[in-house]
């Protein structure tokens, strides 16, 4: 039996972005939950179902219900990463089916630029024991950027992908976020040279091959199709989801380069319908260039191996045949730790139309594929403009 | 060492380490090796696991080379190479290199050996050879 998802998307907002100063993460969810909110005319008394992940709190659940004033009766505070929003629309989605939950806030918020200015006790890191005991010792840069630039290295070594193809990536992102305002490297144009010249830290990733490091946070709400129809926002239906974990550290990774995408995609492809031909546009979740490479070919947008080509030529760009995160995304809009929040957003918005200059000509279908830890976990949100009937 | 991890499950690897062998458990049940150790063999759900002796021996998956100190200790190996090298046993480790960067090649055949002088805990090394 093929699980059919019963809610859409009917609010979405960032907070502050960029780099801030006197915020909390608490602040900035609120904000972005009662904006979202409230653009769909609802408040905080319709909530009762909250999602977040990320936050460091000893219960990130209880801590933001307690700040917002609320007692949900579903709460998940599932966190893999950059892909946790994601996986908690897939979850958000099935409590509503449930009926153990009506309407539901996903929210998201962090502050790594502004900490750097605080004085506060330092945080102890948070372990994992496999990483602790056998990752450690070796003096791999990690946990982020050292297991990328080994995906990378086999990906580089079995398919023949340049570090130019991964460049494009880098540089697509900031042609679109010249069209962003809110982009964090909003007109600062980039170049392929540029990228190569930029310094290795951990071959073969260049630093403008990694996504930024920013403040910022999101929320989006879902609720039923029916409940969507009565708002005032134009309602986004999910439509098909797909979730999965490869790995949590690599030390017991399988195949680094055929990642958990190529589950998770054919999962909400499955689920929805439709196949990779019938997306209009797309949010992947840009840690590294490499990263969106993998998933092109995880997500069956391209073949093993044919994502570097794939992407050059201006397909990726504005203006090309396959829109690729149009926001500027994690290399040039924003990425306060988990960008995944922002793939929705961005998504939801693009089928709303309200994208502006960098607005994608009749979208009808958008995808959001997150990505988390390190390429451990992959969930993938196909969704459509419009209401659904039941 | 006082950074080593509360991880009761790596006691063995960890002491065979400083005696200078890699000791992995292999499942007394099913016979195979597994890596990391853990309470149980995760192949066959069996409880008698024994450690014993592993050959390094083995082909490296992937590389990096970091050109930057994941922590203090390892600022004056800067750059240097780390990889996963699939063991020819049936595990994956991850290993630095005992040699300069360019020696390292993914794909080629790899020994991996006990760290003599660890810059923080006990670990792996590995070099290249001929194969």
């Amino acid at each position: 039996m093929t699980y059919r998802p019963v809610s859409s998307f009917v609010g979405v907002a960032e907070s502050e972005l960029g780099t801030v100063t006197g915020q909390t993460p608490l602040r900035m969810m609120a904000s972005a939950t009662l904006d979202a909110l409230g653009e769909a005319g609802l408040t905080l008394a319709d909530v009762d179902g909250l999602f977040t992940a990320g936050m460091p709190s000893w219960s990130p659940a209880l801590e933001l219900a307690d700040y917002l004033g609320i007692r949900p009766r579903y709460l998940d505070s599932t966190d893999v990463g950059g892909s946790s929003f994601e996986f908690q629309v897939a979850s958000a989605d099935a409590a509503i089916a449930a009926g153990l939950c009506t309407t539901a806030v996903i929210t998201y918020a962090n502050t790594p630029r502004q900490d750097r200015h605080i004085a506060q006790p330092p945080r102890p890191d948070p372990t994992y024991i496999f990483r602790d005991t056998y990752e450690r010792p070796t003096g791999l840069l990690s946990p982020d950027i050292g297991p990328y630039a080994l995906a990378t290295d086999r990906y580089m070594w079995e398919f023949g992908v340049t570090s130019e193809q991964l460049a494009e990536v880098a540089v697509a992102s900031r042609h679109w976020a010249a069209m962003n305002p809110k982009a964090f490297r909003y007109g600062k144009p980039l170049t392929i040279e540029d990228v190569l010249a930029s310094p290795l830290i951990c071959d073969p990733l260049h630093t403008a091959d990694c996504c930024l490091i920013t403040d910022g946070g999101g929320a989006v709400v879902l609720t039923s199709h029916e409940r969507a129809r009565d708002l005032r926002t134009e309602p986004v239906a999910v439509l098909g989801f797909g979730t999965a974990i490869s790995h949590g550290t690599v030390t017991v990774s399988g195949d680094l380069i055929r990642t958990g995408s190529r589950v998770s995609g054919a999962a909400a492809f499955r689920m929805a319908g439709l196949s990779p031909a019938d997306v209009d546009v797309t949010q992947i979740y840009d840690s590294f260039t490499s990263t969106v490479l993998l998933t092109l070919e995880g997500l069956g947008f391209c073949g093993d191996g044919e994502a570097g080509s794939f992407v050059e030529g201006g397909r990726i760009r504005p203006g090309g045949a396959f829109p690729l995160n149009t926001s500027g995304g994690g290399m040039s809009y924003c990425h306060p730790g988990r960008f995944g929040i922002f793939l929705l957003i961005e998504a939801v918005r693009q089928l709303r139309g309200e994208c502006g200059e960098r607005q994608v000509a009749n979208a009808e279908v958008a995808l959001a594929h997150g990505t988390g830890g390190n390429l451990s976990s992959s969930a993938t949100v196909v969704m459509r403009k419009g209401s659904v009937d039941e | 060492m006082s950074d080593w991890p509360y991880n009761p499950d790596a006691d063995p690897y960890r002491d065979g380490l400083a005696r200078g062998v890699i000791l992995m458990q292999t499942c007394g049940a099913c016979g195979q090796v597994q890596f990391p150790s853990r309470v149980r063999c995760i192949h066959c759900g069996a409880a008698e696991v024994t450690w014993t002796e592993v050959d390094g021996a083995g082909t490296v998956y992937a590389k990096t080379v970091n050109r930057r100190p994941a922590e203090a200790a390892f600022a004056a190996l800067v750059p240097y190479a780390v990889a996963l090298v699939d063991l020819d046993v049936g595990v994956r480790v991850m290993a630095r290199a005992g040699v300069a960067p360019e020696q390292v090649q993914t794909g080629g055949r790899a020994v991996v050996y006990p760290d003599p002088d660890p810059p923080v805990l006990p670990g792996l090394l590995f070099r290249p050879v001929a194969g």
